[in-house]
């Protein structure tokens, strides 16, 4: 039964790679473009996420009529509601880097099959980044 | 361009798939960002018995796009653009960021918003707005690219 979880999730990573790739996501122009509202916008990238997001509004709303997840004693409850200042500073510094460079962690990790060498100096700073937040705000 | 649409269609349905498979098999959220944090600060999320599946969600995200290219044709993406020192720090920011605000943009915009969580709307609109005013900035002010 435990490793179970293991399948599944190895087999949900593996759909978020298969359809990340097809999203435009994993190609930081297209990423880019969606974000250069002033300039030449490419609506690839809202189109994928529209359509995930769409499909699991739906999905999630059906999930209440499970008494427990299939695999698992139960759902993950849901986070909590509040807002606060790590919310907003740390979305604010994710958006600066995700303009900067046109790529997010699932896109970033990947991409480590397409061989650039920059996409490995991305994933480890990143790493270096999430210990560093750690540090920084408790 | 067109013709990236309907693919684009296509992956969201499979994004969404795997979002639902992930919380309708063990209840969890497919947050990306928290489950590299988990992969990465703990061990027990490698071993092959046990309940910490994060790393091997990890390696299927990596096999992913192998996949997709050679069994369902994708085209390989264009070369990123980005030298070593913008990837450096574009990199220290995306983790940085994502932690400290506990998700990246599939954790808020699909699963959360999917969830109709404020949070995650209000994260949201914090990193498409940076974003958006980043691309600004590097494109058209200081025409970077």
């Amino acid at each position: 039964m435990k490793s179970v979880k293991l399948i599944v999730g190895l087999a949900a990573g593996n759909g978020f790679g298969i359809g990340l790739a097809g999203s435009g996501m994993n190609e930081p122009q297209k990423v880019l473009g969606l974000l250069d509202v002033y300039g030449d916008w490419d609506a690839t990238v809202l189109i994928a996420l529209a359509t995930a997001l769409i499909l699991v509004m739906l999905m999630f709303y059906l999930a209440q009529y499970l008494s427990e997840p299939v695999f698992a004693a139960e759902f993950e409850p849901v986070e909590k509601q509040d807002l606060d200042k790590r919310l907003v500073i740390g979305a604010l510094l994710f958006g600066i880097g995700w303009g900067l460079v046109g790529l997010c962690p699932g896109p970033a990790l990947s991409s480590i099959f397409y061989f650039e060498p920059n996409i490995f100096i991305f994933i480890v700073m990143m790493v270096a980044g999430m210990f560093l937040a750690g540090k920084v705000a408790k | 361009m067109e013709s990236g649409f309907g693919l684009a269609m296509v992956a969201g349905l499979v994004l969404g798939g795997s979002a639902t498979f992930l919380f309708w098999g063990i209840g969890r959220m497919a947050s990306i960002s928290e489950i590299v944090w988990q992969a990465v600060s703990n061990k027990q999320s490698w071993q092959l018995t046990g309940e910490a599946w994060q790393g091997y969600f990890i390696l299927g995200l990596i096999m992913g796009p192998l996949i997709s290219h050679y069994a369902f044709d994708i085209a390989l993406p264009a070369t990123n653009e980005s030298g070593p020192l913008i990837m450096a720090v574009g990199g220290l920011l995306v983790g940085f960021g994502t932690r400290l605000s506990g998700g990246c943009t599939i954790s808020h915009v699909v699963c959360g918003l999917g969830r109709l969580s404020m949070r995650s709307l209000v994260a949201t609109l914090c990193f498409v707005g940076a974003g958006m005013v980043t691309v600004f900035v590097t494109r058209h002010l200081l025409q970077m690219t």
